[in-house]
């Protein structure tokens, strides 16, 4: 059985495995992308010029596991649980690297500008910016930017998935502090804190998502601002029975979920896609993330939060070691000494 | 009364029912349409618009951009015998934006792909920075959808020519074959409702037709796009209306819930084709449309567009009220005068 350590790093190695990869495919469709690669897309390879990673070595992972890998660096420093003010130190950090920042969406954009201008009133000059700005519910920011990031809360609360779910709320809240951003955040970290358990099974990681999504959500009425749009909890249970129609047939069960549930920024498409994925491919990691990579849309995030997820529960064959180098060499990482002071840190915080 | 005038009016004064109560709840979850304008209940009729909603400022019964583009784009159609053209859909679009009546619906809903087809068609600057990208779905919206009914009721049981003619008048505006899915869908099924023995069923058919032909036909003119099927999410749509026919608020919770009435037109499409399949009457497809929220007042018009077609302006409870209420606060409009000039050009 692999040790805490081990899981961790593969989750690590999934899940910037799966951004890496993604970041070459996102935005086009599973069409779009065997026409262009001449098939589906399995390896790290240059992205085209045609998309947001235009001009970026391969293996350059993009927003999404760059702000978790900074955010969990500032939190291994500090020895404390996560707090909102390391979250948000993590994001003017992260938001320092340009080779990230060019991905950034428009919740975390918003939110970052916000915190750098200390409460300083922005003067807006676009229209609709304006009009947003007077709206009770904004439901443009029921994005996937907490789930995005929420994966790195589950590997530091192994087995606890309550301890997960309330941490992914303080994690997330500067950035996407809305109901159903929150919920799909929530969603991810349990999934990612279930898969940690010793012995954990791919059911095991759904079932933790589908709690989490609804604790989460619950958590997050009180606290957040109200959104309207798709309901994370139930469209996670209508991706699994897709996913679960089409089991071990990858082509079918990849294209069911992009076409009924969608891979897009929206929270309550992403973050039930990744769950339809596990249940098509029974958690094996590469299977998974390459269903995320090739589902087309926002591949990188829905990519990333799978390999959290499939990495930690750690059942099947992982990407090649020879990643682990080539990721951490173009985007400065070093994932292993992350895995180890993650390990470590889940012996001594408490 | 003429069942075809009876369905072209039906149509027009159902669309702006559904449009204009759908308003002043646009961008809110259902739990706060019933604790902010129901108490507690749901919504059956015109509210005022609240300071914290798009439409704020706007009074009781004011439609948005939705009506009021398609109801100029029909002025256009009419002037040309009821022909629909590339030339005369980017008339009806530039009038909407600079006329007096209508300008205000653009700066208030103007959404980001209309605002930006506006400033290419007038030479203004707009932004270029993502261009070079080869897919942008942030463009696949509900925007062809809500004014694409009103190239039905030019193409009455033509639905092969309706599906043509919405490609013509929406790629002006949204260059996204998601988009336009949604767009030739609702056109199908407007277009359906004029066929002898049309049911709801035979509509429904139409529009599922619309959605995957559109989307066939969108592939080869517009730019790219990745998101989900308009065609499959209106079978899961259209199984959950006719599962929950008999249960209001559980149909609404389920289409809220796994569908949606997002922005986007995989989701306001699909659900106002949920909705008409409930084959309820036109006032309670309209109520179930407009207590969904989010955006509510597309979906509305949508499902009210296709039922109140297939049933009719006789079908409509209080239908004085509801022209005299709309007439007087939209003193442009004219249900009448436009559903006889619409019957005299089409036939």
């Amino acid at each position: 059985m692999p040790s805490v350590e081990e899981k961790i790093l593969n989750a690590l190695l999934a899940a910037a495995t799966g951004d890496a990869m993604g970041a070459v495919t996102e935005q086009r469709s599973t069409d779009h992308i065997i026409q262009r690669f001449n098939g589906y897309v399995t390896d790290l390879i240059p992205p085209p010029d045609d998309n947001l990673a235009h001009g970026n070595p391969a293996g350059l992972v993009t927003d999404d596991f760059s702000i978790a890998y900074y955010s969990a660096e500032d939190i291994l420093s500090a020895g404390s649980r996560p707090t909102k003010e390391l979250a948000e130190k993590s994001l003017i950090r992260w938001f320092g690297h340009p080779e990230y920042t060019r991905y950034i969406g428009p919740t975390t954009k918003k939110a970052i500008s916000a915190l750098m201008h200390e409460e300083k009133q922005v003067e807006r000059t676009n229209i609709l910016e304006i009009i947003e700005d007077q709206l009770l519910c904004n439901n443009s920011r029921a994005t996937n930017g907490a789930g995005m990031k929420a994966g790195i809360i589950g590997l530091l609360n192994p087995g606890n998935v309550d301890r997960a779910i309330d941490e992914a709320i303080i994690f997330c809240t500067p950035t996407h502090n809305n109901t159903i951003a929150l919920s799909a955040g929530c969603a991810i970290a349990a999934a990612t804190a279930a898969a940690m358990s010793p012995g954990a099974t791919y059911n095991d990681t759904i079932e933790a998502g589908i709690y989490g999504a609804a604790e989460g959500y619950r958590k997050a009425l009180t606290t957040a601002a109200p959104v309207a749009g798709g309901n994370v909890e139930k469209k996670i249970k209508l991706a699994v029975k897709i996913g679960a129609e089409y089991r071990n047939q990858f082509d079918k069960a990849m294209r069911a979920i992009s076409e009924i549930i969608g891979g897009g920024l929206f929270a309550y498409e992403a973050i039930p896609a990744v769950f339809g994925h596990i249940a098509a491919c029974e958690g094996r990691i590469k299977d998974s993330v390459l269903m995320g990579v090739n589902g087309g849309d926002d591949t990188d995030t829905v990519a990333c939060m799978t390999g959290y997820i499939t990495g930690a529960l750690s059942n099947s064959e992982n990407f090649p070691d020879c990643y682990i180098e080539k990721i951490d060499k173009v985007n400065n990482f070093n994932l292993r000494a992350m895995a180890e002071k993650i390990a470590n840190y889940i012996k001594e915080v408490e | 009364m003429d069942k075809r005038y009876d369905r072209i009016l039906g149509c027009l004064v159902s669309a702006a029912i559904g449009d204009a109560m759908g308003c002043p709840l646009e961008t809110r979850p259902v739990y706060l349409i019933k604790k902010d304008f129901g108490h507690g209940d749901f919504v059956y009729d015109y509210m005022t618009p609240l300071d914290d909603s798009i439409a704020k400022g706007m009074p009781r019964a004011a439609v948005t951009d939705d009506f009021s583009i398609s109801y100029i784009s029909a002025i256009y159609f009419l002037r040309d015998n009821g022909r629909i053209t590339k030339e005369n859909s980017t008339e009806a679009i530039l009038k909407w934006k600079n006329g007096d009546d209508t300008k205000i619906f653009y700066e208030k809903y103007g959404g980001p792909s209309t605002r930006k087809s506006i400033a290419k068609i007038e030479g203004t600057p707009y932004d270029k920075s993502r261009d070079y990208l080869f897919c942008e779905n942030k463009t696949a919206t509900n925007g062809a959808g809500m004014k694409a009914w009103i190239v039905g009721l030019f193409n009455q049981g033509n639905i092969d020519k309706a599906i043509d003619d919405a490609l013509v008048m929406c790629h002006i505006s949204h260059d996204n074959p998601i988009a336009l899915s949604g767009g030739t869908a609702v056109a199908a099924a407007v277009a359906a409702a004029f066929c002898n023995n049309a049911t709801m069923d035979s509509v429904l058919e139409a529009g599922l037709y619309g959605a995957r032909i559109g989307y066939e036909k969108a592939l080869n003119i517009a730019k790219p796009s990745a998101g989900a099927s308009v065609e499959k999410r209106m079978e899961l749509a259209i199984s959950i209306g006719r599962k929950y026919s008999d249960d209001f608020e559980g149909c609404i919770t389920e289409m809220t819930d796994l569908i949606g009435t997002g922005l986007n037109a995989n989701e306001a499409v699909p659900s106002a084709f949920g909705y008409a399949a409930t084959d309820s009457s036109i006032m309670r497809t309209i109520y179930l449309a407009i207590n969904s929220g989010n955006d509510c007042d597309t979906t509305a018009i949508m499902a009210a567009s296709i039922v109140g077609s297939l049933r009719g302006a006789n079908e409509i409870e209080n239908i004085e009220y509801h022209i005299n209420t709309l007439q007087e606060t939209n003193k442009w409009i004219d249900f009448r005068k436009m559903a006889n000039m619409i019957y005299d050009s089409t036939c």
